[in-house]
C-alpha cells in the first residue's frame, strides 16, 4: 500500500515525509560538506590543542562559549513557548508547537556539545561525573542542560505519538520504526486521556526547567568576580534574551518551511502577526533589561566596570554593540510596531535581525569582559580562527540538517492537534468565550456535560 | 600547619626580571611558538607588570611589580573548578592537579589577577630547553591550566628531607625559586602565621598592600610600597 | 630443566642482542622524543657545582645543579661576594647554551664559501702556518672577554707577533680607561660606606655594569640610608626608576652637563680647593673654559636640560661629603664619548674624588697585571680594520663586533678583504660567519677561566671551573694561544703548556700572600672577623695545588677585609681633552634640532649581542611590554599623536640606512624627541631571525678616540 492511495484532509502535512525534491538533496550535500569540514576542524583541534582557535589570554572563552549560550538561548524557542502557549490555551499554537519543540531538541543537542568542544581535555570529560564538584556553576549547568534536554525530548516525543501512530497506520518502508515509536497508540479514550495528562504534567514541569537552564548559564558568568559579568540581573536578562532569540528563530523556521513545504494553509498570516506581537513585547522587555544593566554600570562608574563599558560603547567592540542595538531594538521595534511593515516578510527580516543581534549580544557579554582584565594587561582584539568559524558553520548546518531529517520522518505540524482543533476546539473556544461573558447559557451546561463525558 | 605567604618589597625591586626567568626554568613552563607568543599565549607564571606611570615627563616613574599567583586565602578559582583540579592545600597554597584538569578554563575566566595560563598547544620545546628540564616538576600536556604553585615541589622535597633527618621544617628550608634568585632580596617568603617571621612582620607593615584587596580574595602575596 | 654451559651462552647472547635492539629502541619503536630521556635516565643523583658566570662583566658566582653529572639548572652562589646568591636572567639560563643545537662541534674551515668540519690538528696546523709565515706585524686581534687573564694572554700573543693591532673589549678596562688617561690611575670602587651622593651619567648600574647585582644591592642600601642620586640618561631604564631625579639628556651632551655642573660649583666656590690646588694640572685653563662656555643657561640652550636641575644637582653634589659622579663604559657610546668621560673625571676632581676608593693592597700581582693588561696600550680599535691593507691575519675571540656596531657593511667588506680570518667563537654568529677558520671555544660551563674584580671594594678572584667535560671537539682558546706562544716561540721563558698553567702562574702569589679566604663560607663576623683582620685565618689548604683545587671547587677567592684608601690621583687633564678636535672654540654641538633621533638602548638580557640565541631569554626579552620575537620601538605618546602612530601597531621606521618594521609601544617616559629601540634581536646568522638589529640602521658615527659607536645620533622618520 503506497501513500498515494491514501487520502487525508491534512495530506499536505504528510507529503514531505514521502517526497523529496532535487533541491533537497543538493542542500543536504552542501550542508553535509560544511558539517564535515567543521568536523575536520574539530579533529584537527583535538590533535593540536586549542591553539587552533583564536583564543588567547586573557580572552580564554570565545566563539564556542558564545555559540553555547546562543544555541541554548534559541532552544528556549521551543519548549518554553509551546508550553506557555499550551498552558494559556492559545488556540493558534496548534501548528506551531511541533516546530518549536523540534528546534529545542536539535539545538540543545548542538549547543550542549559546545562546552565539550571548548574543553582543553575532552578525553577527561568523565571527570565531571567521577570528581565533579557541585559547588561549581559548571556542574549546575551540566545538570540543568541534561535535565532540560531530557524533559524537552520527552515533551517533543509524547505529543508526537498520535502522529506516529497515523504514520504507522499508513504503512510504508519505515513501518516497523513507527510501530516501535508509536508505543501501541490506537487513540482509545483511555490512551488519549493518558496522553493529555502526560502533556499537561510535562508542560508545567518543563517551564521551570527551561527557565532554570538559562538562569544557570547566566550564573556561570554572574557568579564570577569579573566586571561586566558580576550582576544580579543576569539570570532574568539571559532568560528574556533566550526567549527573544528563540521566538525569532521559530519565526524563521516557520516561514522557511511554510514556503518549502507549502504549509500556507496551516501557517497563516495571523500566526505570524501573533508571533510578531510576542516578538515586539519581548524586544521591549529585552531593551528594558539592557538599559537597566548599562545604566547602573554607567551611573556607578566603577573603573573596572567602566573599562568594559567603554570597550563596548566606544572601544573596539562599538561596531558590534551598535549593530546589536540596531538589530535587537531599533529594527524589530520599528518593523513590528508599524502596520505596513508587519507583514510576513517584515517579520522575517526582523527575526533574522534579532537572531544576529542576539548572537552579537552574547559576543558582547563574553569578550569585552575577558579582554579587559582588572590588572593592566594588554587588551587585544579577539579574532576567531578558521577552526572556530568552521565549527560554528558546522553547528548551524547540523541544525538545518537535523531539521530536514526530522521533516523526512515526522510531520512538522501536529496533525492530530490540528484535527482536534478542527473537531473540538472551535466549539470549545466559543463555549469558553461565552463563559467569560456575563450570564449563563443553556449550551454551556450541555457543553460541560459533553466535556465530562470525554 | 604553617601558612605560606610572600611579601615583595617594591622599594628594593630593581625590575630585573630574574624572578621571571627563574620561575620559567624552575617550573618547566612552556616556551610557546612565535605565533602563539605574538597572539597573547605566552606563558609566564611570574610576570613583570607595569601598573601605571606616576607623574609627568620628565618627573615620571613607572610603577612596576612582579606578579605571580596571589595564592588567595579566598580563591575565586577553586570555587568554580568543576573537577577539583585546583584546590587549597593545608599550608594555604592554591595547588593544581594537572592530570585532573579538563581544560574548561573557568578558573582563568574567574581569576581577577589573570594569573592562570593555559597550554594552548602541544608542548614542543627547543632541544636546549628540554635538556634543562627541572626533573622535580612534571611537564604539562596541552589543554590544561597551570599557574604558580609557590614551587610546591620544593616544599615536598624540603619536608621529606626534614622528615628523613628527624626534625621539623625550618624557615629557610623551603623557598620558591624566585625568592632564591632575587638579586636584591626583595621577596621575602615564609610562614604568615608565625608572628616573628620576617614575612609576617612585613605583611603587617604600614607600607604593605595587596593587589585588588577590595575583592576580598585575601591574597597571601603582598607588596610593600616604594618609599618616595 | 637442565641448562648446560652452551645453552647459557646462547641465552646470554640472545639477551645481549635483545638489549642491543632495545637500546636502539627509540629508533625502532619511534618512542616520542620527550620520553626517551626518561627511559635512559640514570639514578637521578643530584649534585651541585660552583662556578662563575661569564655572560657579562658581573662575575657572579653560580651554583650549577647537576643531575647524573649533567647540568640542568643554575642559581646564584650565596657565598660569592659579587652576587650573594642572587642571579640575573642571563646567568639563570647559562645551562641552555651548553645544549644549544647551534653550537659548533668541531673546528671548521671555509672551503668555497662553505664551512667544512676538520680536525683540531689540521686547524691548528693552518693557524700556526699562517702566523709563522705571515704573522709578524701583520696580525690583528679583536677579543671580547671580561677575564683580565685571558685579555693579558691575548696581548702577550700579539706582543710576540709584534703587532699593536689588538683590542680586548673588556667592560672594566673600558670604564677605567678615561681615568687612566686623565689621571694615570683609576679608582677601584665606589666607597659606598662614605659616599652620600651620586650623579650617574648614563650607566645602567643595575642592568649592565661591572657588577649589576652588587650595584643593585648597594644602591638599595645607599637609598636606605636616605642618600640621593640623580641620573642623566637618554632613557628611563630600570636603574633610573629609583633615582631621586632623572634628567633626560642625550649622551653627546654629557660633557656639557658635567661641565655645566662644574660651572655652578666653580661659581659657588664649593670645590675642594686643596685637592684642586695640589693635583689638578691646568686648573686655570679648565676654569676658564668652563666659565666661558658652560653657564647653566648656555648648557640649557644647547642640551635642553633645565638649568634649575643643573643648579640643584650641582649644589647637592658640592654639598655632599663624598659625592661620586659615576660613569662607566656606556658614557663612551656617543660622538663625544671620551670628552664626556674626561668632563666627568674633571667634575669628580673638583670634589677630590671623595666618593671613590682604592685598594691599598697592591702586592697582589693579579691586580697589578690587571692594570697592565686591561688598559689599552694602543688606541687601536676594530673600526680601524676598515681600509687597513696591512692586516693579513685577523683573529677574533668571542667578539661579535660586526653585529654590535653600526656601519656593518664596511666592516664586513674589510674583514672579507683580509686573507686569513680566524674565529674562536663557539657559535656561528654574524662575525664568525665571515671567518675562514673557526676553532670553537668551549661553552662557559666546560671552561676554565678566572676573573678579577675590585668593584665591591674587595679584591675578588672568581674562578670558572669546567662543570662538565667538553661535549664536542671544541678547544679552549686559552689553550690554543698558550700553545701558539710556545710553538712559535713568541715569548722568552715560556713554560706554560696549558691555559691552566698560565692562570696558576698568576695566582701563585695570591696563595703566597696568604690573606683572604676562599668562597666557602660567609663573610666572617665577630671574633673570627677580628682574627681575620689580625692576619690569622683557618686555611683549608697546605699547598698551592690544594689551594688551586679548592679555589676551583668553591668558585674563587677574596679578601673580605682589604686595606683601602681614598683615590687621590694627580689629574693631568688639559683643555684639549675637553674640546673637540677642530672645534676648539665651540665646545658641544648645537641642539639636536627638531628631527627625531633613534636611541638604541640595552637591556639586561643581552650583553654585547651574544645572548639572544637563548630561547628563554629571547622569549622574555620584550615580556614586560608584551612584545614577543619582534623589535619594538618605544615612543612618547605626545610624539606618537603628532605623527599619528597608534599604540601597539606596526610601523616602518626609516633611517638613512634603510627602513625596518617595528611594533609601537607608547611609553610616556620616553624623550619626546627620541624613538627608543632595543638592541639584541636580529641575529641574521641564526636559523630563525627574530626582529631586526637596530645597529644596522644606525648612522656610522663614532667617538674618534675609542671607536665606540654612537647609539643615539641617527635621524629617524616614521613612515
Amino acid at each position: 500500500m503506497s501513500y498515494q492511495d491514501l487520502h487525508d484532509e491534512d495530506e499536505v502535512l504528510f507529503r514531505p515525509i514521502y517526497e523529496s525534491s532535487r533541491s533537497f538533496y543538493i542542500i543536504v550535500i552542501v550542508l553535509t560538506a560544511v558539517f564535515l569540514f567543521g568536523l575536520g576542524c574539530y579533529i584537527r583541534q583535538l590533535f593540536y590543542g586549542l591553539g587552533a582557535t583564536g583564543m588567547d589570554e586573557p580572552v580564554s572563552w570565545a566563539f564556542y562559549i558564545i555559540d553555547f549560550v546562543f544555541f541554548i538561548g534559541i532552544s528556549h524557542a521551543g519548549t518554553l513557548i509551546s508550553a506557555i502557549l499550551r498552558l494559556s490555551k492559545a488556540e493558534w499554537r496548534r501548528p506551531i508547537t511541533r516546530m518549536a519543540e523540534v528546534i529545542t531538541g536539535i539545538v540543545l543537542a548542538i549547543g550542549g556539545l559546545h562546552p565539550v568542544i571548548d574543553l582543553g581535555r575532552p578525553d577527561r570529560i568523565l571527570h565531571l561525573f567521577e570528581r565533579g564538584r557541585l559547588q561549581s556553576p559548571l556542574l549546575w549547568d551540566l545538570t540543568s542542560v541534561t535535565a532540560y534536554f531530557t524533559a524537552s525530548t520527552i515533551y517533543l516525543y509524547i505529543p508526537m505519538i498520535p502522529d506516529i501512530a497515523l504514520l504507522r497506520d499508513r504503512g510504508g518502508k519505515l513501518h516497523n520504526f513507527y510501530k516501535i515509536l508509536a508505543w501501541g497508540y490506537k487513540g482509545t479514550p483511555k490512551q488519549k486521556h493518558a496522553l493529555e495528562r502526560a502533556i499537561n504534567i510535562l508542560m508545567v514541569m518543563v517551564i521551570p526547567i527551561a527557565i532554570s537552564v538559562h538562569t544557570i548559564i547566566a550564573w556561570i558568568f554572574g557568579m564570577t568576580l569579573q566586571p561586566g559579568w558580576h550582576s544580579t540581573i543576569f539570570g532574568p536578562y539571559f532568560v528574556v534574551g533566550a526567549i527573544y532569540s528563540g521566538i525569532a528563530a521559530l519565526v524563521i523556521v516557520m516561514i522557511v518551511f511554510r514556503k518549502v513545504y507549502h504549509f500556507e494553509d496551516y501557517l497563516k498570516e495571523i500566526h505570524f502577526k501573533y508571533l510578531g506581537t510576542l516578538l515586539l513585547v519581548v524586544s521591549l522587555l529585552w531593551t528594558y533589561f539592557t538599559f537597566a544593566e548599562f545604566l547602573t554600570t554607567f551611573y556607578g562608574h566603577e573603573p573596572a566596570e567602566m573599562r568594559v563599558f567603554l570597550y563596548k560603547f566606544v572601544g573596539p567592540y562599538a561596531p558590534f554593540f551598535w549593530l546589536m542595538v540596531l538589530c535587537n531594538f531599533l529594527m524589530p521595534v520599528i518593523v513590528l510596531s508599524n502596520k505596513k511593515t508587519k507583514t510576513i516578510k517584515g517579520i522575517l527580516v526582523a527575526s533574522i535581525g534579532v537572531v544576529v543581534g542576539m548572537w552579537l549580544e552574547r559576543l558582547i557579554i563574553i569578550i569585552p569582559t575577558l579582554a579587559n582584565p582588572r590588572l593592566p594587561y594588554p587588551t587585544g582584539m579577539y579574532t576567531p580562527s578558521i577552526t572556530e568559524i568552521g565549527i560554528a558553520a558546522a553547528a548551524t548546518s547540523a541544525f538545518v540538517l537535523g531539521f530536514m531529517g526530522f521533516s523526512k520522518l515526522f510531520p512538522l505540524i501536529s496533525i492530530w492537534e490540528t484535527k482536534e482543533g478542527r473537531e473540538h476546539s472551535v466549539h470549545e473556544v466559543s463555549m469558553r468565550l461565552k463563559e467569560y461573558l456575563p450570564g449563563k447559557t443553556e449550551e454551556s451546561r450541555v457543553e460541560a456535560s459533553v466535556k465530562a463525558e470525554i | 600547619m604553617p601558612k605560606y605567604g610572600m611579601v615583595i618589597d617594591l622599594n628594593k625591586c630593581s625590575s630585573c626580571q630574574a624572578c621571571v626567568t627563574a620561575c620559567k626554568i624552575e617550573n618547566n613552563v612552556q616556551i610557546v611558538s612565535e605565533y602563539d607568543a605574538q597572539h597573547g599565549r605566552a606563558m609566564f607564571w611570574m610576570k613583570m607588570l607595569t601598573m601605571e606611570f606616576e607623574g609627568d615627563y620628565p618627573n615620571i616613574r613607572p610603577k612596576t611589580l612582579p606578579r605571580n599567583c596571589m595564592q588567595c586565602d579566598e580563591p575565586s578559582c577553586i570555587k568554580v573548578c568543576p573537577v577539583r583540579a585546583t584546590y587549597k592545600n593545608e599550608v594555604g597554597i592554591v595547588a593544581q592537579i594537572y592530570p585532573q584538569c579538563i581544560g574548561c578554563r573557568y578558573c582563568m575566566a574567574n581569576c581577577p589577577y589573570t594569573v592562570k595560563v593555559f597550554n594552548w598547544d602541544r608542548n614542543e620545546q627547543p632541544k636546549e630547553v628540554e635538556k634543562c628540564y627541572d626533573p622535580d616538576v612534571s611537564v604539562r600536556p596541552k589543554g590544561v591550566v597551570e599557574k604558580c604553585t609557590f614551587c610546591i615541589h620544593r616544599l615536598q622535597i624540603a619536608s621529606e628531607k626534614a622528615k628523613a633527618e628527624h626534625r621539623d621544617m625550618e624557615p629557610g628550608d623551603y623557598v620558591p625559586a624566585c625568592v632564591e634568585t632575587c638579586p636584591v632580596d626583595a621577596i621575602s617568603f615564609g610562614d604568615l602565621d608565625d608572628k616573628k617571621s620576617e614575612v609576617s612582620k612585613e605583611s603587617r607593615d604600614y607600607r604593605s598592600f595587596a593587589l585588588l584587596d577590595e575583592l576580598g580574595t585575601v591574597p597571601k602575596v603582598r607588596y610593600l610600597n616604594a618609599i618616595e | 630443566m637442565e641448562m648446560n654451559r652452551r645453552d647459557f651462552a646462547k641465552l646470554l647472547g640472545g639477551s645481549l642482542i635483545g638489549f642491543a635492539v632495545g637500546g636502539a629502541g627509540d629508533a625502532l619503536l619511534k618512542i616520542p622524543g620527550m620520553v626517551v630521556p626518561l627511559l635512559y635516565s640514570g639514578p637521578h643523583v643530584e649534585t651541585w657545582k660552583v662556578t662563575t658566570c661569564a655572560k657579562c662583566p658581573g662575575k657572579c658566582g653560580l651554583r650549577v645543579r647537576m643531575i647524573d653529572k649533567f647540568p640542568v639548572q643554575a642559581f646564584g652562589n650565596p657565598l660569592s661576594p659579587m652576587n650573594k646568591g642572587g642571579i640575573c636572567p642571563m646567568g639563570l639560563t647559562s645551562v641552555e647554551n651548553l645544549y644549544h643545537p647551534d653550537r659548533l662541534t668541531s673546528p671548521m674551515k671555509k672551503v668555497n664559501g662553505r664551512f667544512q668540519e676538520i680536525s683540531y690538528a689540521e686547524a691548528y696546523g693552518i693557524l700556526t702556518n699562517a702566523l709563522s709565515s705571515n704573522g709578524k706585524g701583520k696580525a690583528a686581534f679583536v677579543a671580547q672577554t671580561d677575564s683580565a687573564f685571558m685579555g693579558g694572554l691575548i696581548k702577550q700573543l700579539m706582543a710576540g707577533l709584534e703587532s699593536e693591532k689588538v683590542v680586548v673589549d673588556n667592560f672594566a678596562s673600558s670604564s677605567s680607561m678615561p681615568f687612566d688617561r686623565a689621571a694615570a690611575d683609576h679608582p677601584d670602587f665606589i666607597d659606598f660606606e662614605s659616599c652620600d651622593y651620586i650623579v650617574n651619567f648614563g650607566s645602567q648600574l643595575t642592568e649592565i655594569s661591572e657588577s649589576p647585582l652588587y650595584f643593585s644591592r648597594s644602591m638599595n642600601d645607599f637609598r636606605a640610608k636616605r642618600n640621593e642620586f640623580s641620573t642623566f640618561s637618554p632613557k628611563l631604564t630600570p636603574d633610573a626608576y629609583k633615582a631621586n631625579r632623572w634628567v633626560p639628556v642625550s649622551p653627546e651632551f654629557y660633557v656639557d652637563v658635567a661641565l655645566g655642573l662644574a660651572y655652578v660649583i666653580l661659581t659657588d666656590g664649593t670645590y675642594d680647593k686643596t685637592f684642586v690646588g695640589n693635583e689638578f694640572k691646568d686648573f686655570d685653563g679648565f676654569k676658564k673654559l668652563v666659565m666661558e662656555n658652560y653657564s647653566p643657561a648656555a648648557v640649557e640652550s644647547r642640551t635642553g636640560v633645565a638649568s634649575k636641575y643643573l643648579i640643584e644637582t650641582a649644589r647637592k653634589f658640592a654639598n655632599a661629603s663624598a659625592p661620586v659622579a659615576y660613569f662607566d663604559e656606556s658614557i663612551l657610546y656617543s660622538s663625544s664619548g671620551m670628552r664626556n668621560a674626561y668632563a666627568v673625571v674633571a667634575l669628580n676632581a673638583l670634589k677630590g674624588f671623595a666618593g671613590y676608593g682604592k685598594l691599598k693592597d697592591r702586592e697582589l700581582p693579579d691586580f697589578e697585571n690587571k692594570k697592565e693588561n686591561e688598559s689599552p696600550q694602543s688606541s687601536w680599535n676594530s673600526r680601524m680594520l676598515i681600509g687597513d691593507k696591512d692586516i693579513k691575519i685577523l683573529m677574533i675571540y668571542r667578539s661579535n663586533f660586526v653585529f654590535n656596531s653600526p656601519g656593518q657593511d664596511d666592516l664586513r667588506k674589510a674583514i672579507s678583504d683580509i686573507p686569513m680570518v680566524i674565529s674562536f667563537s663557539p657559535f656561528i654568529d654574524e662575525t664568525s660567519e665571515l671567518a675562514d677558520l673557526i676553532i670553537p671555544d668551549h661553552d662557559d660551563l666546560e671552561k676554565l677561566d678566572a676573573f678579577s674584580s675590585t668593584v665591591t671594594g674587595a679584591p675578588v678572584i672568581s674562578t670558572q671551573q669546567p662543570v662538565v667535560k667538553p661535549f664536542y671537539s671544541t678547544v679552549h682558546t686559552g689553550d690554543v694561544i698558550v700553545s701558539l706562544i710556545a710553538d712559535l716561540k713568541l715569548s722568552k721563558n715560556w713554560s706554560c703548556k696549558k691555559y691552566e698553567d698560565y692562570l696558576q702562574s698568576y695566582l701563585k702569589p695570591v696563595y703566597k700572600h696568604g690573606k683572604g679566604m676562599l668562597m666557602n663560607q660567609q663573610k666572617p663576623t665577630g671574633l673570627e672577623k677580628s682574627l681575620h683582620q689580625a692576619g690569622w685565618q683557618m686555611a683549608s689548604y697546605s699547598s698551592f695545588d690544594e689551594f688551586w683545587q679548592q679555589m676551583l671547587k668553591h668558585g674563587g677567592w677574596w679578601d673580605p677585609f682589604p686595606q683601602t684608601s681614598k683615590y687621590k690621583p694627580a689629574v693631568s687633564l688639559t683643555v684639549d681633552h675637553l674640546t673637540a678636535n677642530g672645534r676648539g672654540d665651540q665646545p658641544g654641538k648645537n641642539a639636536r634640532g627638531n628631527s627625531l633621533k633613534l636611541n638604541i638602548f640595552h637591556r639586561n638580557f643581552d650583553y654585547r649581542g651574544n645572548m639572544l640565541r637563548n630561547p628563554v631569554l629571547t622569549e622574555q626579552f620584550g615580556m614586560d611590554k608584551d612584545v614577543y620575537y619582534e623589535t619594538w620601538i618605544e615612543i612618547n605618546p605626545a610624539t606618537a599623536k603628532r605623527l599619528s602612530v597608534g599604540d601597539r601597531t606596526k610601523v616602518k621606521v626609516k633611517t638613512g640606512k634603510g627602513a625596518f618594521e617595528a611594533f609601537v609601544i607608547y611609553n610616556p617616559a620616553v624623550v619626546p624627541a627620541n624613538i627608543d629601540v632595543p638592541f639584541g634581536l636580529g641575529h641574521t646568522a641564526s636559523k630563525k631571525v627574530y626582529g631586526v638589529n637596530p645597529m644596522q640602521y644606525s648612522d656610522a658615527v663614532f667617538d674618534e678616540e675609542t671607536g665606540k659607536p654612537s647609539l643615539s645620533e641617527t635621524e629617524v622618520k616614521i613612515v
